[in-house]
Order: C-alpha cells, then structure tokens, then sequence
C-alpha cells in the first residue's frame, strides 16, 4: 500500500497580526511553518504505515515547503518532496491540488493520500476535495481513524455529534479530522535530527495555466468588529435577561 | 445592490445605521443610503420599522436555480440560505445528503445539479462541507467561493462574498464571474432544515459519540470568571449547556484568539489581554458587577449587577 501525505506552509499562525496603523496584515516575523492540522493528517498516515508495515511520502508545494517538510519529517516519513513553481506563487487551492496530484501521479500514485482539514492562513479546506477529484480517488473527510482490512479501508470519521465508521476502497483521498487524534509534540531534539533527512526538489511538470476556483479576492481587511456596547436596560434582573435573550433570537445566535 | 431603499417609505430613523456592522449605510438628508460594501447581512432589513430597506436579489441572476445541500438539521446555515432561497424566488430546492462517504455525497450532488440546471450550489462550510465542495466545483467545472460568512448575487449573474482568512484576523471580500458558482457558507445560529433526501449510498455505522472540538473552534463559548460564587459558577455553566456551548475559565484563554459567533463572559472584568483575545467573536455579552469594567468596551451586549442573579435569570429567560 503506497501512502502520500500532501501538507502546506503558512505564515506562523501564532505571529501573523492585523496592522492597524499601516492597515495590512502583518507576516513579516511569521516564518513559515507546517500547517497546525496537517499534523493530524501526518499522524494518521504513520500509524496507517506502521500498522501495514509500509512507509510515507511527504508532499507540499510553493514557498516555505522545505520549511514544512522538515516538521513533517518529524513523523517518520521516508520521502520528503517539494514542489516549486514560479506559478504556484499565485496558485489557489484548485491550482495547488493540480500541483500535488502531478506529483503524486509522477512518482507512480498513491493508495491513499492524506491531508489537513485547512490551512490556517485560507481555511477553505478545499484541496482534499480537488485532490480526489483529479486522482478520480474516493473521499472521506473528518477523519479520526483509518485501518487496513485487508485490501480495503476501514475510517472511522466525525458525523456532526457521532462518530461513525465507514469502508472504503483504495484510492482514497483523506482529509483528517481537526480534532480527536493525538499526535505526538513535535521536540526541537526531534525535529533536528528529522532536519537531516534529504528534502527532494522537484520540477512541476505541468502544462500552463493551472487551474484555478475562478474566485477573485480583494484586498485583506481587519475582521475587527465595533461593538454594540449597550447596556441592556429593564426593571428588573428577570426582564433584563428576557431582553438579551429576545436580541440575541433576533439575531439568530440562539 | 441587493439591498435598496424605498425612498417613499424611508423616514430617515437611523435604526438602519445602528443595526449595520459593516459601516455600510448612512442616513443623508434623511434618507437611508446604501454603501458598496454591503455585505447583504439583512440587519437594515430587520431593523427598519417601515419595512423601507427591501432585499431585492434577482432569482435569474443565480443562473436558473439554487441547490442548498446540508448534512443534517443541526448545522445552521439556514438562517442565510433561507434568505438567498427567499430572493431567489422559484427554483430553490434543499436536499440533505449523508456526507459520511463524501465521494458519493458529492456525485449525489453533481447528478442533482445537472438534472436541474442548478446554477448556484450552496453547502456548510463544516464537517465534510470544505471538501464536498471542492469536489462538486471540480464535476461541475464551476467556480468556488468556499468558507464565506456571508454571500449574495450580483446583477452580472457572479457572486459576491465575505470570506474569513487566517483565523478570522483579517476579511475579504471574494467575486466569481458569471456561470456555476459552489459557495461553503459559515453556519449561523440554530436552525432546522427541510430538506429532501438524497441518496448518497448506505449510512455508516454509528460507533459513539463524537469528541468534542477544542474551544477554539467553538461556535459558542462561555467564559467564567474562577473567582465566582459557586451558585453563580453552576448557573454558568447550566447556561453552556442550554447554549450547547464550550466553557473556559476566562484567566486561561488559549494562545490563539477566539472567534466564536458567541461568547458570553460570566463576572470577566476583561483584561487587555482577554479583550484582544475575543475581538474577532460575533457577538460578546458581558455579565458583570461594575459597568465600568474593562469589557464593558468589547462587549456587545452589557448585563449589569449581581451576577449570580443575572446568571440564574438569564439561564430562565433560556
């Protein structure tokens, strides 16, 4: 059984902030690093791989990729692979999963490929869906568990306040849950004796123009809201809540 | 626009401006005006007391038809599909479709969409959603706009959308030109869903109950403060499970910032550390002794004096 994990670099979440005096956001001190929730999908694919006794390949593509793969390398996988492109620099979602599933098919397919919920600089959670798409590969998304019986799969996947499990056959293309798998701290001892394993740079072999969601985005703006500041006002405490709760129906939160 | 303003009936009361999150309207010479950035939310609609502010979307724009494809009751974009099926008029249909095998879910819709000439479809950006999506755009060679707070079509037929990025820190506002357009929509508030069923091959086992998310991807947080009373600190808690919230000790916030849709703070003074932390919530209602508390300016909604008292009455008053 032949695994792929396909992982993003972002803008460190923890350093990345709203500007307010320029009115941009500001990543200057944000190094790029393994996106949080592809951690979940690394996790799954190694214990997948140590349950059949096979290995994973490690995929990311565009700008800061050495950067994620070297963290990725921390879960034990065997290939390290980035992908560059002068076109990936502006590539979206549909356009990175073109990029990711050339690779993948280049280097002879994959059973199953696993990858993050989001990222969390986009958080559209889009790739695993064009993955599976131009891997013409099944899809189960929410994923907690994932086992080999036999030639077939069995996942087990969060259904809203269940969890359920379902078969699955191979190819497979799986996004993990963002939530309810334990994975392993990621120590700067382990991820600098992972930083010594060979990062493979490859060549996008892909005709242009990628594709893309045909969606045009503006301008970054500050989600900040102005607040109401309102003193909710009534005769009595009773009254009062009875007049919070009726705003906040009007305004469809509870 | 999708939102116009029926000068006849406009009686210039400003309940419009007060209701608009976004800045997007004024009140000149008495008169409602309406801005570009707009973002179609309807709170001028709701708040204008001679029904002046009219949603107005044309339903062909959308290219024939809207699917609107949920996963189960629960998952609360209804309160925004129900107003885009609204202003689209006819041809809006609801299905529900198991997404436990999310390939077929997304066959299932692909077939839906085809068989009615639907040109807009539109699923929770939740769960399976995100990757639903991708998938149905890819089939349909259709455009996707996913992870939007909100949308609406414009005239030229393409939609226009307010998408969160990088955790809720910064917005942005997303266009896709005429033709199919799949939209995952962020889901708002508690709302059932009556759709028709749709066949996306057999259900999936049930094994248990499903761990609960980590605070921060909590749709409604409850904060409590450690130094309350402990009849206030059970009616807080109470209030989390009414709300079907996450509770987290106010003084231990996680590193990242909280953006649920809600998130009630029970006796929170509101450090400038905690305020920064929940700027990028919906709503904030604040529960507290002193009005001048710091939070007072974070928060939306200001419940002020004893707070055990307030607690236990607005645990009723739910």
């Amino acid at each position: 059984m032949r695994l792929a994990v396909c992982v993003a670099a972002v803008p460190n979440p923890a350093k990345v902030k709203w500007d307010r005096f320029r009115q941009l956001l500001d990543v200057q001190d944000a190094e790029p690093v393994l996106n949080p929730a592809d951690r979940n999908a690394l996790e799954l694919a190694a214990s997948l791989a140590k349950a059949t006794g096979t290995t994973f390949d490690v995929y990311c593509a565009g700008l800061g990729a050495s950067a994620a793969l070297r963290e990725a390398a921390v879960f034990g996988a065997d290939r390290l692979v980035a992908i560059g492109d002068p076109r990936l620099e502006s590539a979206d979602e549909a356009g990175i999963a073109a990029a990711l599933s050339d690779s993948i098919r280049h280097d002879g397919g994959a059973d199953v490929v696993f990858c993050g919920a989001a990222t969390a600089s986009l958080g559209s959670g889009a790739v695993p869906g064009y993955l599976s798409s131009s891997l013409e590969a099944g899809l189960r998304s929410d994923v907690v568990d994932v086992r080999a019986e036999g030639d077939a799969l069995s996942v087990v996947l969060i259904d809203g306040p269940s969890l359920v499990r379902s078969d699955a056959a191979t190819p497979l293309v799986i996004a993990a849950a963002r939530y309810g798998i334990q994975v392993r701290a990621v120590s700067p001892i382990l991820l600098m004796r992972a930083s010594k394993k060979p990062i493979e740079e490859v060549l996008l072999d892909y005709p242009a123009p990628l594709p893309s969601t045909g969606a045009t985005d503006g301008p970054l703006e500050s989600n900040r809201k102005r607040r109401l500041n309102e003193t909710v006002d009534g005769p009595d405490v009773t009254a009062r809540a009875i007049t919070l709760v009726s705003a906040l129906r009007e305004r469809q939160l509870v | 626009m999708p939102v116009t303003v029926d000068l006849e009936k406009c009686i210039g009361s400003r309940d419009c401006l007060n209701a608009c999150a976004f800045n997007a309207i004024d009140v000149i010479d008495g008169k409602a005006v309406i801005y570009e950035n707009c973002v179609d939310c309807d709170a001028c609609v709701r708040a204008c007391p001679t029904h002046a502010i009219i949603s107005a979307t044309p339903a062909e724009a959308a290219g024939g038809a809207i699917l609107v494809v949920d996963f189960a009751e629960r998952s609360g974009i209804n309160p925004i599909v129900d107003r885009t099926a609204r202003r689209a008029n006819a041809n809006a249909a609801g299905v529900r479709v198991d997404p436990t095998d999310a390939g077929a879910a997304s066959t299932a819709i692909i077939q839906e969409a085809q068989t009615n000439e639907t040109g807009l479809i539109v699923l929770p950006h939740d769960g399976a959603g995100s990757a639903v999506a991708a998938r149905v755009a890819a089939g349909l060679n259709a455009a996707l706009l996913s992870g939007c707070s909100d949308f609406t079509v414009d005239d030229a037929g393409g939609v226009r959308a307010t998408r969160l990025r990088y955790g809720g820190i910064v917005k942005t506002s997303s266009r896709t030109g005429p033709g199919k357009t799949v939209v995952t929509l962020v889901p708002r508030g508690p709302a059932q869903f009556a759709g028709r069923p749709l066949d996306a091959g057999a259900p999936a086992e049930r094994i248990g109950d499903a761990p609960s998310p980590p605070v921060e991807l909590a749709r409604i947080v409850v904060a409590l403060s450690p130094d309350l009373p402990p009849e206030a600190l059970e009616a807080g808690r109470a209030i989390a499970r009414a709300l079907g919230a996450e509770t987290i000790d106010a003084t231990a916030l996680p590193g990242n910032a909280l953006s649920p849709e809600l998130y009630v703070a029970i006796g929170v003074a509101g450090s400038t550390e905690h305020n920064a932390a929940i700027s990028g919530a919906g709503t904030v209602v604040a529960l507290v002794a002193d009005a001048n508390a710091p939070i007072a300016q974070a928060a939306d909604y200001l419940l002020v004096g004893d707070v055990s008292a307030q607690a236990k009455a607005l645990l009723s008053a739910l």
